[in-house]
């Protein structure tokens, strides 16, 4: 919202500066975003009337004029026409600087002696187009005096941000109020004068209230006559200031009057109110009805309306309607200022999408005891600027029962106790009387405390504790350190098993991204997530773009969309990771599953000087997850082929990852079809696995073994096998025999090639072996050792090499 | 057996002074104080002289043993040290080729910010709890005292799931989910995502990290707040960076502050050093990092508890804003495109 200084003043004393203002209200709580001072260049036009006006004696299309100034009478050569002797106009008198540059001087044109210049608006940049010719200025303009003051031109505009809760400062008044509360000063009291006629206005229209409960008071003006046309150049000038546009003199004081009292007002061309009646009440029906900005809108039957004896012309509160709007052949009105509760306004509005400054402010709580005040304000403004009669009497309605303000209970010392600090009840009192609040009690006792009508936001004796700190100032609130006794987890199980793992992974040469949450219906399909993820996928009722119409089943799109960005971006070599939520629903459950995604793309290790590079394989992958896993003490981890288990992957180079029987995980190469459709240019081999399994299956602390106190014996053993034939089914066998001297069972080799028959491959284990009382001698070992050969040569498909 | 003590004498110091090499030396050392060698023999027969003259044969026999020892390792340390000064003086490697590092990766900058706030707030005895993403009405809004059709919803742009959920538009739910499950003392930390129906510009982003943090006791007072989160600014942006709360409004918390701290770029003193006025701060000096205030009895009441028991503070602060200040960058978006060329400088 935006306010300016000198329409602040007509309302309170201001002694700061603009800075101080603003830090002011700043530390009150009222946010001041920005201070733009409006200063005119052409501080030296004033207003002069036309005296005499002649033809140019060596020019036809230029005009001679004898202006009178204040002290004397002076000769101004001039191209327009539009003013006749008698017109007040705007005398831009030798040194005045134009807003374009210009600088006016005493100069002789076509051999007469002109004094200065006559300004037209688009001249002075008070309006983009020429208004065809001059600025003719009313005729009660005085004299002399500088056009700036006139118009009230120079200024300094505050832009505010309103915090919900107040409701009470969407107006200049509003800021007045605090402004005299923070600095003392006080309020500058402004009691219009209605001159009205004899025609009593309740024989000329009706008021009415049927729905009470909604519309607490409705009062209503009439003013008969009045000529609809442009606003006082004033009124202009301070309404553009603000961020209105002028529409004309009877809008125009509506909108004046709620900026600088906070009270909607409505304007109704009385002949266009059928019955010359209106009602408050609900529209009782469905129906369609069309606003004055000339959309159609849906009603319902609790909408609060503003009617007349047919049917709806406002929606109370919110936007008046198309056909009783104020035009220019309106000669009669019927001014409305009324309290619509907050709730009523706010359903409504929200229900329509529609917010405008009077919904917002209605929305927001207006002060019930200023709405005759500001509707006074505006029937004197109407009838000065727009003219007319002003019919005798105030329409009005009110509900029954009479509304008083529930006092609030305030204990000094609760007040102490809440803030830490030990100010005197005295000190308590203070601002809230001077924020306008009755506070009664005495002594150490408890207070009753009625706040001013227009704050809607102080219900309870907390909303006084902070009125009070906040005008003592929370600087005066002494800081202090508590004891911090509570328990917890500190930084917990999960978030620090995150930190190991990032860790561990940065270590490895992956870079952690951050990705959104938001994906694709697509995205959702090619990766449905790991198998505990059952249930459909969560699409967001009011997304963004159909690229983020749901949330995701799988960390995969998003680090698979930044690895086409960064290949794009000519990356060769990109190792990412990411943690985060996916989601899923099934039948009202929503489901969230934290998981870690990785991602392996280009050559590896990335090139540096005398290491050769390859391309990266699924050993590369594996490696890093086997670092996180061993990072993590996690044992019992066992890679297992999948076939089309995860549909995203490549079925033949891909497997899933169980910890301790139970699947956690997939890893391998895109799947083919993928690498197509997300644009990639390379396979990228890709991880998710779920980390609370993780977290899960981590042992909570190692514990310490024994060293073993006598020497290990090692045999290897080398196979042949089917190209197909996976490794882990030898260290598999090796256990089952559970044989209890073996200790280690690992694959060192793996090859293929010459001597190696073509289809078959070479495996090489070595299996150590280790009594936990004594040496084993080699007789020992080579028997076990034979033993377990040749079950292994029994059991499975393979041939050992010698 | 005297005379063929020095002749033996003279016979060793001729072999060594024309020893050049370390192998001839060991052949020297073989040939005359090995277990045959020539001076041994001599020694071993000591024993068979009549025993008047055994006391001072003994001892000629076996100072010249000591005396070729000596020498022996004085040439053998003397050589040594000539090689290593010649290896010193030829061996030469180019030390300005790159180094063939390991790999190594990147911890993403709101990562490094977050696990830096919560690690200083852990220190100050809070723990870290979590919540769901995809929060009810209730959690998100009303028992936030933000009752349906209250203007303050306007402040959260809302992503809806379904008619009762939502996407978390801030952390707080958490503070209703923890205080349901728990009695006082509390000290918690809240850190993760939250999601805002916001179209993407430099400065927003639908999706954005917030850390949130609440004590609850029998008695902590606005006081507190200010001196807990006082300390906690300090850690975070230095011991020179000062604080200012300021009312504001918040429907959870009552009384409110927003926390402002001096600007981390011109350090409070509104203009650069080349006088220009510092864009970052719009030359105010201040920099708003955290919403706080005490707990509001509403909130109390709807998880059960007793106001007049218990009271307490909560604060929120945005972790893109902190990273942004922290290492000066412009567009939120980076956080989130994942493109190399940004990870990899942090």
């Amino acid at each position: 919202m935006k306010i300016t200084l000198n329409w602040l003043r007509e309302l309170v004393e201001v002694v700061l500066s603009p800075e101080e203002l603003a830090e002011t209200l700043v530390m009150a709580g009222l946010e001041v975003e920005a201070i733009e001072e409006r200063r005119p260049s052409w501080t030296d036009v004033e207003i002069a009337v036309v005296e005499h006006m002649a033809p140019h004696p060596n020019a036809d299309r230029l005009r001679l004029l004898q202006v009178r100034r204040a002290s004397e009478t002076v000769s101004v050569v001039c191209g327009a026409s539009n003013m006749q002797a008698g017109d007040a106009v705007a005398l831009a008198v030798p040194g005045t600087m134009l807003p374009d540059g210009t600088r006016i001087e005493r100069a002789a044109i076509r051999g007469e002696v002109s004094h200065g210049m006559l300004c037209s608006t688009r001249e002075l940049g008070l309006s983009e187009a020429d208004a065809g010719g001059i600025m003719i200025l009313p005729a009660d303009a005085p004299i002399g005096k500088p056009l700036v003051q006139y118009l009230g031109a120079a200024d300094t505009v505050l832009e505010l941000s309103v915090t919900p809760n107040r409701g009470d400062c969407l107006s200049v008044l509003g800021v007045a109020r605090e402004v005299a509360a923070l600095t003392g000063a006080a309020l500058r009291g402004r009691r219009g004068t209605v001159a009205e006629d004899r025609a009593p206005a309740s024989k000329i229209a009706r008021v009415e209230i049927q729905a009470p409960d909604l519309c607490p008071y409705y009062a209503a003006r009439v003013v008969r006559g009045l000529a609809v046309g442009p606003s006082p150049l004033w009124m202009q000038t301070r309404l553009a200031m603000v961020g209105l546009r002028p529409i004309s003199n009877v809008v125009d004081a509506t909108n004046y009057v709620m900026l600088e009292r906070g009270q909607p007002l409505h304007a109704f061309d009385l002949h266009r109110l059928r019955g010359a009646r209106v009602n408050a009440r609900r529209a009782g029906s469905r129906q369609r009805y069309e606003t004055l900005d000339g959309q159609v809108r849906e009603l319902l039957p609790e909408d609060l309306v503003i009617a007349d004896s047919e049917g709806p012309v406002a929606i109370a509160g919110i936007m008046g309607g198309a056909d009783s709007e104020i035009r220019t052949d309106t000669v009669d009105v019927l001014l409305e200022s009324a309290f619509f509760t907050p709730e009523t306004v706010r359903r409504t509005a929200r229900r329509l999408g529609l917010s405008t400054d009077s919904s917002y402010r209605f929305e927001r709580g207006v002060d019930p005891s200023g709405t005759r005040v500001a509707l006074e304000r505006l029937t004197e403004l109407i009838a000065a600027n727009a003219g007319g009669a002003v019919a005798k009497g105030v329409l009005e309605e009110r509900a029954p029962g009479r509304r008083t303000r529930a006092s609030i209970r305030l204990r000094p010392a609760r007040v102490n106790f809440l803030l830490g600090t030990s100010l005197k009840v005295g000190e308590m009192e203070r601002p809230l009387r001077a924020l306008g609040a009755t506070v009664s009690g005495s002594g150490a006792e408890v207070r009753r405390v009625v706040p001013p009508s227009h704050r809607f936001d102080l219900l309870s004796e907390v909303d006084l504790v902070e009125e009070i700190a906040r005008l003592v100032g929370y600087d005066a609130v002494p800081a202090t350190v508590p004891a911090i006794a509570a328990g917890g987890p500190g930084i917990g199980p999960t978030h620090q098993v995150e930190q190991r793992l990032r860790e561990r992974l940065r270590g490895a040469g992956f870079d952690e991204m951050i990705t959104v949450a938001m994906v694709s219906v697509d995205d959702n399909r090619d990766f449905p997530g790991l198998p505990e993820l059952t249930g459909r996928s969560v699409a967001l009722m009011n997304p963004l773009s159909v690229d983020a119409a749901e949330l995701r089943r799988s960390l995969l799109p998003g680090v698979l969309r930044a690895l086409a960005e960064n290949r794009r971006q000519g990356a060769g070599h990109v190792a990412g990771f990411t943690l985060g939520r996916v989601f899923a629903k099934e039948a009202d459950r929503y489901h969230e599953l934290h998981t870690l995604a990785l991602l392996l793309s280009g050559a590896w290790p990335p090139a540096t000087v005398g290491a050769a590079t390859r391309p990266c394989e699924f050993s590369d992958l594996r490696g890093a997850l086997e670092a996180v896993f061993a990072e993590l003490h996690l044992d019992a981890v066992r890679f297992e082929p999948v076939g089309s288990e995860a549909p995203y992957l490549h079925p033949g180079m891909a497997a899933r990852i169980d910890i301790g029987g139970v699947v956690c995980g997939y890893a391998g190469a895109l799947h083919p079809n993928l690498v197509a459709s997300r644009g990639l240019d390379a396979v990228p081999w890709v991880a998710e696995l779920d980390l609370m399994r993780v977290v899960q299956y981590c042992p909570g602390r190692v514990i310490f073994r024994l060293l073993p106190r006598f020497p290990a014996v090692t045999r290897d053993i080398a196979v042949t096998v089917d190209e197909q034939f996976p490794a882990q089914r030898v260290l598999d066998a090796v256990k089952e025999v559970g044989e209890p001297l073996v200790e280690e069972v690992r694959v060192f080799d793996h090859y293929t090639g010459a001597p190696i028959p073509t289809g078959k491959k070479s495996l090489a284990y070595t299996i150590a072996y280790r009594a936990p009382n004594r040496t084993l001698t080699d007789d020992e070992v080579n028997a076990m050792h034979e033993q377990l050969v040749a079950r292994l040569v029994r059991q499975l498909p393979l041939e050992v090499r010698r | 057996m005297r005379e063929a003590l020095d002749a033996l004498g003279a016979e060793i110091q001729a072999e060594l002074d024309g020893c050049h090499a370390d192998e001839d030396l060991e052949r020297i050392r073989i040939a005359y104080l090995g277990k045959k060698g020539k001076l041994t023999e001599v020694m071993r027969g000591v024993g068979a002289l009549p025993a008047e003259q055994r006391p001072a044969i003994g001892e000629l026999a076996n100072q010249l043993k000591r005396r070729v020892d000596e020498h022996i390792a004085t040439l053998r340390q003397r050589w040594t040290a000539e090689r290593r000064a010649q290896a010193l003086a030829s061996e030469r490697i180019d030390v300005t080729l790159p180094g063939r590092t390991s790999v190594h990766g990147h911890i993403h900058p709101l990562t490094t910010v977050l696990d830096e706030a919560i690690g200083i707030l852990v220190g100050l005895g809070f723990s870290v709890y979590e919540g769901p993403h995809i929060e009810d009405d209730h959690h998100n809004f009303t028992a936030l005292n933000i009752p349906p059709d209250h203007p303050a919803r306007d402040m959260h742009d809302t992503f809806f799931v379904d008619e009762t959920h939502v996407l978390r538009t801030h952390t707080s739910p958490v503070q209703i989910r923890v205080m349901e499950n728990q009695e006082p003392p509390i000290a918690a930390i809240v850190p993760g995502p939250v999601y805002r129906h916001e179209v993407e510009t430099v400065k927003n982003s639908a999706m954005f990290h917030q850390v949130e943090g609440f004590l609850v006791d029998k008695r902590v007072t606005f006081g507190d707040l200010k001196g807990v989160l006082g300390l906690f600014v300090q850690r975070m942006f230095g011991d020179d960076t000062r604080v200012r709360f300021r009312p504001s409004f918040f429907p959870f918390t009552e009384p409110s502050a927003e926390v402002d701290i001096s600007c981390v770029i011109c350090r409070g003193s509104r203009a650069l050093p080349g006088g220009e006025p510092c864009r970052v701060c719009k030359a105010t000096g201040w920099l708003e990092i955290l919403g706080s205030g005490l707990i509001h009895p509403e909130v109390f009441r709807a998880v059960g508890y007793d106001p007049e028991q218990v009271s307490g503070f909560a604060f929120g602060m945005g972790v893109e804003r902190m990273a942004m200040l922290k290492y000066g960058i412009t567009d939120i978006r980076l956080f989130y495109q994942n493109d190399l060329r940004f990870l990899r400088q942090f």
